[in-house]
């Protein structure tokens, strides 16, 4: 663990993004009149503060609800209730003008670049699109700010008028990334954005992205299963478990004493490459999540939980601080107990850095 | 991807592509026309189909320069005063498909063969019809018709059907709903009847026609783009454009109907043979084309009364119209080969 993945000095100002119990909720229609027979929580009270300059991961299984999260915070999707504020300022309150000013602010970046970048542009049509659309730059403008983001992200300008097909997955990524960074944005959202990519790869971009974020002062928003790519990369973490984050702290406070027994848990399943750890100490969850269209009553968690209690079906506890983290759970002191993998020698051993042979280099 | 060596970054700063370098030489390029054309020119089929559309097209080219062009410019001064006027080259070089001379045996067959008309002439290579014109003459002015209204008719039902489907299946829900039960209303009722249907409300003129088939067609255009277009709208590239700002109205402009257009091309390649059959039916029942305008369909209408004693007068028109929307269907297999990347070697 180095400089880099701690929190650069003290916040400062109002986060850059804040999140207060944004809600994201889909009906569920049967038969052809279309009657409402449930609803599918999604995103259910989420609570999230990004600061400037934070790489603020959002770590969690699939279907927990991280993507539609990414999708609200981009406006692709309406929020069902809760609000999303932009350096202090309330995404609804604005106008369809200002909030498509705003689009250039908020950019994204996709899990698969094949799919993110249209089959039939260029590279410079696919990176030159939203600067025509939000810039009044001639042509000629266009094309040198293209070929000088091509550089920033690594390519050369031969690329210009290649098709994505012509490009392997990493020099794909590297568009996409280079088609985010075209408007100056300051918020960058990454949906899984290794994961699509071989090993080999995954650090180049990793690499890239950091280069881009101290060239650009960017933020990002990174939506990842990858514990491992958390690890080196984030400085912050939240840990969502069924539409709620439950345990929200900096990547090395989660890391070395994780409070939320879900978090224990889901740290506790990273792989060890060593043929003499004993599996059996990890913590296994009994189940398996339940159905976002009927969450269980108080804690999300309660019917998996090693350490539950009756209290825990009753109320699902607010965020309380523990350690700098800051954890939805009323039994962190016995959660402890479970044999925290952070406390012991094995934490070592599952640092991903040693799971990933060709992960992060620092 | 072997990452033993010591200086791991550095054979991975080349982004694990030091082998593309070669394979981007031989990738050939899967999209734009150059590409599709080759994959063309490597099927017979197709390449015959082209062939035939090629020559139909050139005729009726000329036939449009002889007997339309030129009868706007005979309104000139300055054209006229050379003599430029309707089929002037035809009654210049050869002879008029339109006029009806007396001194022409009707009905002639073929030039070495005879019939109870006559004895067939090589002034008259195919023969002469009912009224004594050239019968050759009239086919190759009658491709006009065929290849305009082919055209026209798809050009219209392509248009129609790609925007009606492409934002009934972007924005789906009701949109969707409206749009193509509207659209399939249309689809209930049989083509000829709709087309009947619409010339009987716009009168028989040629370009109700083709825009009343080009309209009956739009169903099938807009029911095909609409199911590539509800799989290419969750494509991540249109949410990129979504998340840049693009315009919906720009976003199925520039990203949903190019990406969904391939099977569209297809359909109208083998629309075009269906609307040729469609007008020319639609001339055989007396509508579209008036005389003395030659028209494949009409030649056919007018050679039922004399089948028996002169089945040649028939047997031309109904080769023109075989060969050539056979050719269409050709080209437009060949087409959709061409297009669809799992048939590509």
């Amino acid at each position: 663990m180095t400089e880099s993945n701690t929190k650069a000095g003290a916040e400062s100002g109002p986060p850059i993004l804040a999140v207060r119990d944004l809600k994201k909720h889909y009906p569920i229609k049967e038969g052809i009149l279309r009657r409402q027979t449930g609803t599918v929580k999604a995103v259910d009270g989420v609570d999230l503060d990004v600061h400037r300059g934070d790489i603020h991961a959002i770590v969690g299984e699939s279907g927990c609800g991280k993507s539609t999260l990414l999708e609200t915070l981009l406006g692709l999707e309406e929020p069902t209730a809760g609000t999303v504020k932009y350096e202090g300022t309330d995404l609804d309150s604005l106008t369809a003008r200002e909030q498509r000013a705003l689009k250039s602010e908020v950019q994204i970046v996709f899990q698969n670049p094949e799919s993110s970048l249209d089959p039939r542009d260029t590279v410079g049509q696919i990176i030159s699109e939203p600067l025509h659309l939000h810039t009044d730059a001639t042509n000629r403008q266009v094309d040198a700010r293209v070929v000088s983001l091509l550089d920033d992200v690594g390519l050369g300008p031969e690329y210009y008028g290649r098709y994505p097909h012509e490009l392997s997955g990493g020099q794909q990524q590297r568009v996409a990334i280079a088609r985010a960074i075209s408007l100056n944005p300051s918020l960058i959202l990454l949906d899984e954005p290794t994961s699509a990519l071989d090993v080999s790869v995954q650090s180049q971009i990793l690499k890239l992205l950091r280069e881009i974020k101290t060239e650009y002062d960017l933020t990002y928003v990174m939506v990842t299963h990858d514990l491992s790519v958390v690890r080196h990369f984030a400085t912050d973490v939240s840990v969502m478990y069924l539409g709620n984050v439950i345990e929200s702290a900096s990547v090395t406070d989660l890391f070395d004493h994780p409070k939320h027994p879900y978090t224990q848990a889901l740290i506790s399943a990273v792989p060890v490459p060593d043929p003499h750890y004993d599996s059996e100490a990890d913590i296994t969850l009994p189940g398996s999540v339940p159905e976002p269209d009927d969450p269980p009553e108080g804690c999300r968690f309660h019917p998996r939980c090693p350490v539950a209690v009756d209290a825990c079906s009753e109320e699902f506890p607010e965020f309380e601080e523990h350690e700098g983290n800051r954890v939805r759970c009323i039994r962190v002191e016995e959660a402890e107990k479970l044999g925290a993998p952070g406390s012991e020698d094995a934490a070592d051993l599952k640092s991903p850095s040693t799971t990933r042979p060709a992960g992060e280099d620092r | 991807m072997a990452t033993t060596g010591s200086t791991e970054d550095d054979v991975l700063d080349a982004d694990g592509d030091v082998g593309s370098l070669h394979k981007d030489d031989e990738i050939e390029s899967r999209v734009g026309w150059r590409y599709t054309l080759s994959q063309i020119r490597g099927d017979p089929t197709a390449l015959g189909g082209l062939v035939v559309i090629a020559f139909m097209s050139g005729l009726a080219l000329f036939a449009t320069v002889d007997a339309v062009v030129f009868d706007i410019l005979s309104e000139y001064q300055v054209f006229a005063q050379y003599g430029v006027r309707k089929y002037w080259i035809a009654e210049t070089f050869w002879i008029s498909p339109i006029k009806e001379p007396l001194e022409t045996p009707r009905l002639l067959p073929p030039a070495p063969l005879e019939n109870v008309y006559g004895q067939g002439t090589w002034a008259h290579p195919l023969g002469t019809d009912d009224r004594g014109r050239d019968i050759l003459a009239r086919l190759v002015y009658g491709s006009r018709i065929a290849i305009t209204v082919g055209a026209i008719a798809t050009v219209v039902g392509m248009v129609g059907g790609t925007v009606v489907g492409a934002v009934a299946g972007y924005y789906g829900g009701r949109v969707d709903d409206l749009l193509m039960r509207a659209v399939e209303t249309l689809y209930a009722i049989p083509f000829f009847i709709l087309v009947l249907a619409f010339i009987a409300v716009f009168g028989t003129n040629l370009a109700f026609v083709m825009v009343g088939v080009g309209i009956a067609s739009i169903p099938t255009f807009a029911r095909l783009i609409r199911s590539e277009v509800v799989s290419v709208r969750e494509k991540a590239y249109i949410e990129a454009a979504t998340a840049a700002g693009v315009r919906d109205r720009n976003i199925i402009r520039r990203h949903v109907i190019p990406n969904s257009f391939a099977p569209v091309l297809v359909q109208g390649t083998l629309q075009i043979g269906t609307a040729i059959l469609i007008v020319a039916g639609l001339s055989f029942l007396g509508f579209g084309v008036q005389p003395p305008t030659p028209s494949w369909g009409q030649m056919l209408s007018k050679s039922r009364a004399v089948m028996i004693e002169n089945v040649w007068y028939s047997i031309w028109p109904g080769l023109c119209i075989l060969v050539t929307v056979v050719a269409f269907n050709m080209f437009g297999d060949g087409l959709r080969d061409a297009l669809d990347p799992r048939l590509n070697n």
